[in-house]
């Protein structure tokens, strides 16, 4: 059983137009979570939290099982936070944020921080204001790893990669988190992203923790279908959520336990972007300006 | 602490603090009052701060394995450590004026002045430490802003400034008193530098203190 290393009790904070409200999660050794929700829904606050950047008004963060605040710098030396890419200090070479960032640990490894560069194709030596978005990102990430950190909080790490970085940042969490045992919760809205590599979802809806499970329970209750649009008077359309038609053909969700009525068509496991559209959206159909 | 400092120094002091760092050098321009030199020192911290907003300082630091009220504490350091540099910078200028140009000058030389001597580094030593008592508290109700607590405290470390350098000129005796070496003036002279120490001390310990008051309560 994996040992729990970051225990999340009750948070909450109140804001004027948002509230965190009683958020309480745990993340274990050597997995890695998506945390997912619309924008602002609360996860870039409650990162902040458990990383003592903004105070909560109640609630406790236990880091290896003692109080996150008592013991603030054991602990924040074995956390890695990261909101999106390095965007600090543009004139300064990345050498010189790298050099003054490892004073900081004592965990620090300059070997592993080189092999980071040389993996993720980093010049060190140019300046941050010389580094694409994609780049940045890369490069908090080479940080954040280079400390041997046991836990990586990341805020959206992936946005502004391409597919191919995308990829390399992704299979780099999936190695970390085997190899190394290390614990990963990232936030993003690349949802394809979770689908590759996350072992359990945290899903946050208006500041509360609306789920709070693995993947395969995430996606237990739904199905994927598809066919040809022609059919669909044929059947009870009511019973298929977030219906698409487009080019003849129809896709939506339909529930686990309606399988047996729709098997002449294709159905499939969901992905997690279509569950997600479906609890934030369900079968709304909005009024457009246009 | 040797790391804080380290960081500050690395990623925060610019090329434009350094140049008024070493203007403390003007304090040998002869028939200039000798604390107005030092007024460059606080234009050097009211900009550090504002470059550190645009640079994302706080951002960065907030990441550090460090607490909160020690992204206070590396400021003070930062602060503290620009003007004990534009105090030693001044110091060899200060004897050039003092030993070699004003006696050149003669007579012409002879402003009535608080003039070079420990009473004069006594009274920047608190001035500097008043100087960061103002300012950083004030800043850090909200350090993504800086216009209000960079003015306030400018303005009165300038009003501070003239009127300390005006007392002298009023008062031309006080002014010949602590440039003597009677043994009562020597005696002043170094109990003002110590004084001035100790309020330097007192002054950045409180600055911190209520900084990290002010950085407790607030979002990063």
């Amino acid at each position: 059983m994996p040992q729990t290393v970051l225990e999340v009790c009750n948070l909450n904070k109140k804001y004027t137009n948002f509230a965190l409200k009683d958020v309480s999660f745990s993340l274990k050794e050597g997995t890695i979570y998506g945390f997912i929700g619309r924008n602002g829904a609360g996860k870039t606050t409650t990162l902040k939290c458990i990383y003592n950047l903004v105070q909560s008004d109640s609630g406790e963060i236990l880091y290896l099982g003692e109080d996150f605040q008592k013991n603030e710098i054991k602990a924040k030396n074995e956390i890695g936070l990261l909101f999106g890419g390095v965007d600090f200090y543009p004139a300064q070479k990345a050498k010189t944020i790298a050099k003054v960032t490892a004073t900081f640990y004592k965990t620090w490894d300059e070997e592993l921080y080189l092999k980071l560069l040389k993996f993720f194709d980093l010049d060190q030596e140019k300046k941050i204001k010389q580094f694409s978005n994609g780049m940045k990102v890369k490069f908090g990430l080479t940080l954040a790893l280079s400390h041997g950190a046991k836990v990586l909080l990341l805020d959206e790490p992936t946005s502004g990669l391409d597919p191919v970085s995308r990829d390399e940042v992704l299979d780099c969490f999936l190695k970390i988190a085997q190899l190394k045992k290390t614990t990963i919760l990232f936030s993003t809205h690349v949802i394809s992203d979770l689908d590759k590599c996350a072992d359990e979802i945290i899903y946050i809806k208006e500041g509360e923790i609306y789920q709070n499970s693995s993947v395969i329970n995430f996606k237990s209750d739904y199905l994927h279908i598809e066919g040809s649009a022609e059919l669909l008077s044929n059947i009870n359309q009511n019973r298929i959520s977030r219906l698409f038609i487009h080019q003849g053909k129809f896709s939506g969700l339909i529930m686990k336990t309606d399988q047996s009525d729709f098997s002449n068509f294709v159905l499939q496991e969901p992905t997690l972007e279509e569950l997600m559209l479906n609890i934030e959206r369900g079968n709304e159909n909005e009024e457009t300006p246009f | 602490m040797k790391k804080l400092l380290f960081k500050e120094l690395r990623l925060c002091l610019t090329p434009q603090v350094i140049t008024f760092i070493c203007l403390s050098a003007l304090i040998a321009i002869p028939s200039w009052p000798a604390l107005t030199s030092f007024i460059y020192t606080f234009m050097a911290l009211v900009i550090i701060f504002p470059v550190a907003i645009a640079n994302r300082d706080i951002e960065y630091t907030s990441l550090l394995p460090i607490r909160k009220i020690d992204i206070v504490k590396g400021k003070v350091l930062l602060a503290s450590f620009i003007e004990l540099s534009s105090i030693v910078v001044s110091i060899p200028f200060a004897l050039l004026k003092y030993f070699l140009i004003s006696p050149a000058l003669g007579e012409a030389s002879q402003y009535p002045d608080l003039g070079i001597n420990l009473v004069l580094y006594g009274i920047v030593l608190a001035m500097c430490g008043f100087f960061n008592l103002l300012f950083i508290p004030m800043y850090y109700k909200n350090p993504f802003k800086t216009a209000k607590s960079q003015l306030l405290s400018t303005f009165i470390i300038l009003i501070l400034t003239m009127a300390v350098t005006a007392v002298f000129m009023v008062f031309p005796s006080a002014s010949a008193f602590v440039n003597s070496f009677s043994g009562l003036a020597l005696i002043i002279q170094f109990v003002s530098l110590g004084a001035g120490i100790g309020l330097f001390v007192l002054f950045n310990f409180l600055a911190f203190h209520f900084g990290a008051k002010k950085i407790r309560s607030i979002d990063l």
